[in-house]
């Protein structure tokens, strides 16, 4: 489905460029799209900032679905590149939202995913390094669940991994270590669902037409589509995009110019609507996929990671992609504490200095050594000085990404809770 | 909208024929460009350090004022208002193929990084080296085309604009607008300094006042930085336009490089870019070039 500027847009245009013309000057705000018209009204009015502002919160695209799914994308928000194969609907939804949460998937009944992945964290889990149902202590930290259907790899460091369903087989199916523990419990898991009051209806609703429709191929399928409909866009500082100049605080004004300013770099690789230079969508032409070595080690000063954890280098073999780990979004940063790959950086304020020292330095143990001199490091990387209010004002704009309609959506929460709710009253 | 498209180019191009933009060093002919004939023209651009290619896995040695040796980990820049200069001394505007990837509009994006090596931090593996489009028959002998986007359309939605408008790792914001050049380089035996040996060439237009970064100018940025670059002795059939990193570095000391950022991001204060801007052509303090055409511009030549 791509984008055709209205005819209003076209004479948007054409009045835009008509307006360069009579002015005699070589600049406007001229694009190609429903912008357009809101340029030419910019030109006859000579608006100040803040109403520029709020034309362009006004003429905002009105929130639409993704092409042919049922997840609605907030203000700014591209749409998303979905897979042929598994069109998001609602029914496919719902059901995967009763999976998210059902601990019967797990092969000994002790987990779901919702385990690590928990709403009112953004879907992260709060603890640097995971533990599997069967006891396991994971090698990397749980990822949050944000606009996850713009990624164009999943997981931390695996640019062969493209799509949300081929990231669902990991969780379920994964011995070493185990996670959710399905192998081997393959038709049991089938079977508990299958004997449940509410999911031959569920799946049937989700996959109609089918004679068994309860099988692992739909289970991540369903799971994949509810995964793609946790979006996070209405943020205080959307809000302050859109046109609201109460939104953020002085402090966080602040800190955005600062995050979006050169001279700590942070936009190069955590920019764009969805924070994060790992990102794709339907318009999206090339190859999007983004790993970067931030400098948090370098065990032999040669650039070394720690055994178990070294980014792309585990898939390419390449030394080059020693260290090499996806820039996560920074939508809900403030809740998806403990940071980096593997949980080792507690606080925001902490992975200011780790950036602000252009790299981590650790003082003992196996992995001694100094990542602010890391050769794969990232040139973004440098260093810098910060101040404290610096610091601070920082912190106050990711605190704005912060999206409490997400962590509280009903849509998005454990359906299990709500029945037991409901049968209480 | 791609449909859409041709319309909206044919007017940018009407606007520039009508010469409210930057002066341009050749008269542009109305007359030609609705010529009956025309005929597809494929014009061939290279990169180079001296008459060696160079790529993200190759590098290039013997660079800049202290001859140092780099790898390079980005290689693109954008060109529009692309025209080819017949015997009249006429520039006749070539009509770029719309082929939905690396040209839209009156802009093409030349990428010679194939995303390997150091090029895997901010490219990707497609490549683009050649032009196409087409253009009235005619005997021509020069090329002019502008170092950059025009700037109409230089402050939009990155994530809503046509390819090859549509990369962030080309894009600054809507503020700033988009890299015109992105030519990121390691300096070798560098790697361990803070920068890990970075030096970067990022080209924009600079001094483009917004309420922030999210919002786009109404007014010009203060220094567009947009070269019109014109180059004689060109033969489309013979001839290829050379991006020639030695002579942009030239006068570049690599083996240094002032406090941040590590190279020159167009800052007009930046001692790096102070260095560097001649090589473009440009005038650092007013974003233009003195003389039509950017004569003094060392980054391209014919060969």
């Amino acid at each position: 489905m791509k984008r055709r500027p209205s005819p209003a847009a076209i004479l948007g245009i054409a009045l835009a460029l008509a307006g360069i013309a009579l002015v005699g000057m070589g600049m406007a705000q001229v694009v190609r799209t429903a912008q357009a018209d809101r340029a030419a009204r910019a030109l006859a009015v000579e608006p100040n900032a803040l109403e520029v502002q709020m034309a362009q919160a006004q003429a905002a695209q009105p929130v639409e679905p993704a092409a042919g799914s049922a997840i609605p994308l907030p203000r700014g928000f591209p749409p998303m590149r979905v897979a042929d194969d598994n069109p998001p609907t609602p029914a496919g939804i719902e059901l995967g939202r009763y999976l998210f949460y059902d601990t019967r998937l797990s092969g000994n009944g002790a987990q779901s995913c919702s385990s690590c992945h928990r709403q009112e964290l953004a879907f992260s889990d709060g603890r640097a390094l995971p533990t599997g149902s069967t006891g396991e202590t994971l090698l990397r930290n749980s990822s949050a669940l944000v606009n996850v259907g713009y990624n164009p790899t999943l997981t931390w460091a695996n640019p062969t991994l493209t799509t949300i369903e081929q990231q669902a087989l990991i969780p379920l199916f994964s011995e070493f270590p185990v996670e959710l523990g399905a192998t081997g419990h393959e038709n049991e898991i089938l079977a508990r669902l299958a004997a449940d009051a509410d999911y031959p209806a569920r799946f049937a609703a989700a996959f109609p037409n089918q004679s068994d429709p309860i099988t692992w191929h739909n289970t991540v399928l369903a799971l994949s589509s509810f995964v793609r409909s946790l979006i996070s866009g209405d943020s205080a500082y959307d809000r302050y995009i859109a046109g609201d100049t109460s939104a953020l605080s002085a402090a966080a004004q602040r800190g955005m110019e600062s995050f979006f300013g050169e001279r700590f770099e942070c936009h190069h690789c955590h920019g764009g609507f969805n924070f994060s230079a790992s990102t794709v969508h339907a318009n999206s032409t090339m190859s999007a996929s983004n790993f970067q070595n931030n400098g948090l080690y370098n065990v032999d000063g040669a650039g070394g990671y720690p055994q178990g954890n070294r980014g792309v280098y585990e898939i390419t073999g390449e030394a080059s992609d020693m260290g090499r780990f996806r820039p996560p979004s920074l939508r809900n940063v403030e809740l998806t504490a403990p940071y980096m790959h593997d949980g080792s950086i507690a606080t925001l304020e902490a992975v200011l200095q780790h950036y602000a020292r252009g790299g981590t330095v650790t003082t003992s143990g196996p992995n001694a050594g100094d990542g602010s001199t890391n050769p794969n490091k990232s040139p973004f990387v440098p260093g810098f000085n910060l101040t404290e209010q610096e610091a601070a004002d920082l912190v106050a704009f990711l605190k704005s990404l912060t999206d409490e309609a997400f962590i509280t959506n009903p849509q998005f929460s454990n359906p299990f809770t709500a029945l037991r709710q409901e049968m209480r009253q | 909208m791609s449909s859409r498209w041709p319309l909206i180019a044919t007017m940018i191009v009407m606007l520039a024929v009508a010469g409210c933009t930057t002066a341009n060093p050749a008269p542009v002919s109305s007359k030609n460009a609705a010529a009956a004939e025309t005929q597809p023209i494929a014009i061939r651009f290279a990169m180079q350090a001296g008459d060696a290619a160079i790529t993200c896995t190759d590098g290039a040695a013997a660079l800049g004022a202290s001859q140092k040796s780099v790898q390079f980990n980005d290689l693109r820049f954008y060109v529009s208002n692309v025209a080819l200069v017949n015997g009249a001394g006429e520039a006749i505007p070539v009509t770029l193929v719309q082929d939905g990837m690396w040209q839209s509009g009156v802009t093409a994006l030349l990428d010679f990084e194939d995303g390997a090596a150091g090029c895997a931090d901010a490219g990707n593996a497609e490549m683009n080296t050649t032009i196409s489009a087409t253009v009235a028959a005619g005997d021509y002998r020069g090329i002019q085309f502008d170092l950059g986007i025009p700037t109409p359309d230089n402050h939009q939605d990155v994530t809503l604009a046509p390819s090859p408008l549509n990369l962030p790792a080309m894009w600054w914001n809507w503020q700033g607008g988009y890299k015109f050049v992105r030519i990121d380089l390691k300096v070798a035996g560098q790697e361990s300094t803070p920068t890990s040996g970075a030096w970067f060439i990022h080209l924009g237009s600079t001094g483009c006042i917004s309420a922030n970064e999210a919002t786009a100018p109404t007014t010009a940025c203060m220094r567009p930085n947009l070269a019109t670059i014109r180059l004689d002795n060109f033969d489309p059939a013979q001839n290829i336009v050379v991006a020639d990193m030695a002579a942009l570095l030239a006068q570049v000391n690599l083996a240094e490089s002032a406090p941040m950022p590590p190279g020159c991001m167009a800052d007009m204060d930046d001692p790096d870019c102070i260095a560097l801007f001649p090589a473009f052509g440009l005038d650092i303090a007013t974003g233009t070039c003195p003389t039509a055409g950017c004569p003094t511009q060392t980054l391209f030549r014919i060969q």
